[in-house]
């Protein structure tokens, strides 16, 4: 990331320049859908929702969708692979999710690297907007310093009440904002001000104070109570996994069609809460019971995948501590191994 | 190579499924007979065959002489798959099995209640060994299809393991616990895109129990949402009353 450039604009300028945007790109943003609001595609900036509120998923799933055909089949052997990616602009993405972002930037990229993925981010444009204070009492992004964007954005958004302050972190982000907002040079002391109410609404919500250690304490409390404690009443519903802006575990099977001709290759999101996730041929479950299962979705937000991306790999959203019916946290197991 | 030969059987039933069995496009029709011959299927045609690929089965066991009949079923075919959740389950004709046969014979037929031969209502499972089973109240037609094919191809059947719960936050629904109603989605099998609580509705478990369901909390949840014990056991009731766990053994 270079050195930020501070810019100002109105929040009438950014909904005027996404309207226009809307003839090369798909927009996504929060917005209302019945009784639900989630990110959705939009027609026009009047169905924005500019106040957050906790959505059911996060934005994870433009990106790497619930279901996908990742090619098409012939029985003769004729295989033709599948990359749909169009131009997206996802805007008012928060600190969260863009940590989620860059999270899964980081595991898709590996080795080879995951084509579908990668052509759906390089065609996106990902406007986040920071947030001025918790969103409500699940969420706990403060405790795993996730409450501030550390990447998985084109452009930030600071609010400064009818007024954005921002910061552009790639080319393809700073060719975007001259083609579509109106600028004007801001001060240093703009984006102070907005982080001051930042730091105010933010006030006494501190992180877990041994954050970087977790990966080491982690690993040293395999036998903690809690696994059992937390894991008896665990349903193995696979809800905490769906609604995760990090977790990115996929099945892939061949859909052969009715005729026997040609068939699809699909891949769609697994869960490794699910009984049957770590089934092999023959029966043989390596992780039989909900206690396992927890204890290894926990110690890949807190300890192996902690250490191998550089920070807590649950970024506290707080989504499947609100999905979960029998009200087992992250928060709350990590507090009862590493204290608050 | 022949193709396989199928048939459908009926027993204590709405013939519901069959119909979903055959609820087809011109086209997928093709293909499905393309794939198998079909054979035997009261609800379709009139002829009957001999001996069996798939038996199809739909419907719960209610009387004593349908047992014999299910058994030659069992003799004929190399698959016995279950249609259904009358046949996989005892569906909905078990909730007669709440009451006693003097009680439910009363009801229905007050004018002469042993004018028909009836008793506790069975899924086939509890009678014959099953092969294979496609879930639900009614079935899926689509995972009928996938279901024959995988037979017809030597695959074991796809069916999901895991609870509706899955589902209803891949599409994105609010929780129907957060509306106040009480849904038993986190133990019941997946599979029908948490058709009911998608729609309004929440799952009243239809496609049976998931292999290893955490009952004690889900009971814990329904109470902590407001059911008492005897409201929680009615939710079950509809379609779990073969579950020893929930009811215990009637036999």
């Amino acid at each position: 990331m270079t050195k930020p450039e501070i810019l100002i604009t109105t929040k009438k300028s950014i909904l005027k320049g996404l309207d226009q945007a809307h003839s090369t790109y798909r927009i996504i943003a929060l917005t209302r859908n019945q009784e639900r609001v989630i990110y959705d595609y939009i027609n026009s900036s009047d169905e924005i929702e500019l106040e957050y509120q906790p959505t059911v998923l996060s934005v994870k799933k433009f990106f790497f969708p619930q279901d996908e055909i990742i090619l098409d089949y012939t029985v003769e052997g004729k295989v033709t692979p599948r990359i749909e990616a169009e131009n997206l602009v996802l805007f008012g993405v928060r600190p969260c999710d863009l940590n989620g972002i860059k999270i899964l930037d980081e595991a898709f990229a590996e080795s080879h690297g995951d084509p579908n993925y990668l052509s759906r981010r390089e065609k996106s444009i990902v406007i986040g907007i920071d947030c001025q204070k918790v969103c409500d009492k699940d969420a706990f992004c403060y405790k795993v310093d996730s409450n501030e964007a550390k990447g998985g954005f084109d452009i930030m958004l600071y609010d400064l009440e009818d007024r954005y302050v921002i910061q552009v972190a790639s080319a393809k982000g700073q060719k975007f904002l001259e083609r579509y907002f109106e600028t004007t040079p801001g001060l240093p002391s703009d984006l102070e001000k907005a982080l001051a109410k930042k730091k105010e609404g933010f006030k006494g919500l501190e992180p877990f104070k041994n954050l970087e250690k977790f990966p080491e304490i982690f690993e040293k409390n395999k036998d903690h109570p809690v696994w059992e404690e937390e894991g008896s009443r665990c349903l193995s519903c696979g809800s905490c996994i769906m609604v995760c802006p990090t977790c990115y575990c996929f099945d892939v099977a061949d859909e052969l069609a009715l005729n026997l001709k040609k068939g699809q290759r699909m891949r769609r999101w697994d869960a490794c809460m699910l009984s049957a996730f770590a089934e092999v041929a023959g029966g043989e479950n390596f992780r039989p019971t909900a206690k396992e299962r927890l204890h290894h979705r926990i110690d890949r937000k807190f300890n192996f995948l902690m250490a191998k991306h550089g920070q807590a790999v649950c970024v506290g959203c707080g989504r499947c501590v609100r999905a979960c019916l029998a009200d087992i946290s992250p928060k709350v197991i990590a507090e009862k191994i590493t204290g608050k | 190579m022949s193709k396989p030969k199928v048939a459908f059987f009926d027993f204590a039933c709405c013939e519901g499924c069959q119909l979903c069995a055959i609820d087809l496009e011109p086209e997928q029709l093709l293909d499905l007979v393309s794939v198998v011959d079909i054979v035997e299927f009261r609800e379709a045609m009139s002829e009957t065959g001999d001996q069996l690929d798939i038996a199809f089965v739909e419907g719960s066991i209610t009387r004593d002489s349908d047992i014999d009949r299910l058994k030659k079923i069992r003799e004929r075919a190399k698959l016995v798959v279950a249609l259904g959740a009358c046949s996989m389950i005892a569906g909905i004709n078990a909730l007669k099995n709440f009451q006693t046969k003097a009680e439910y014979t009363q009801a229905v037929y007050p004018e002469d209640p042993n004018k028909y031969e009836t008793t506790t209502a069975k899924a086939i499972g509890e009678i014959i060994q099953v092969d294979a089973f496609i879930p639900g109240c009614p079935i899926d037609t689509g995972e009928f299809l996938r279901v024959t094919k995988n037979l017809v191809l030597g695959k074991t059947p796809d069916i999901p393991t895991y609870p509706v719960c899955v589902e209803c936050k891949r599409n994105e629904n609010v929780c129907v616990y957060e509306k106040g109603i009480q849904c038993l989605g986190p133990v019941i099998r997946a599979g029908c895109n948490a058709r009911c609580p998608s729609n309004g509705g929440y799952c009243f478990g239809c496609r049976g129990l998931i292999p290893e369901p955490n009952i004690n909390s889900q009971q814990d949840i329904m109470q902590k949402y407001g059911l008492t014990y005897e409201k929680m056991l009615e939710k079950f009731k509809l379609f779990l009353q073969r579950n020893q766990e929930i009811f215990g053994d009637d036999q």
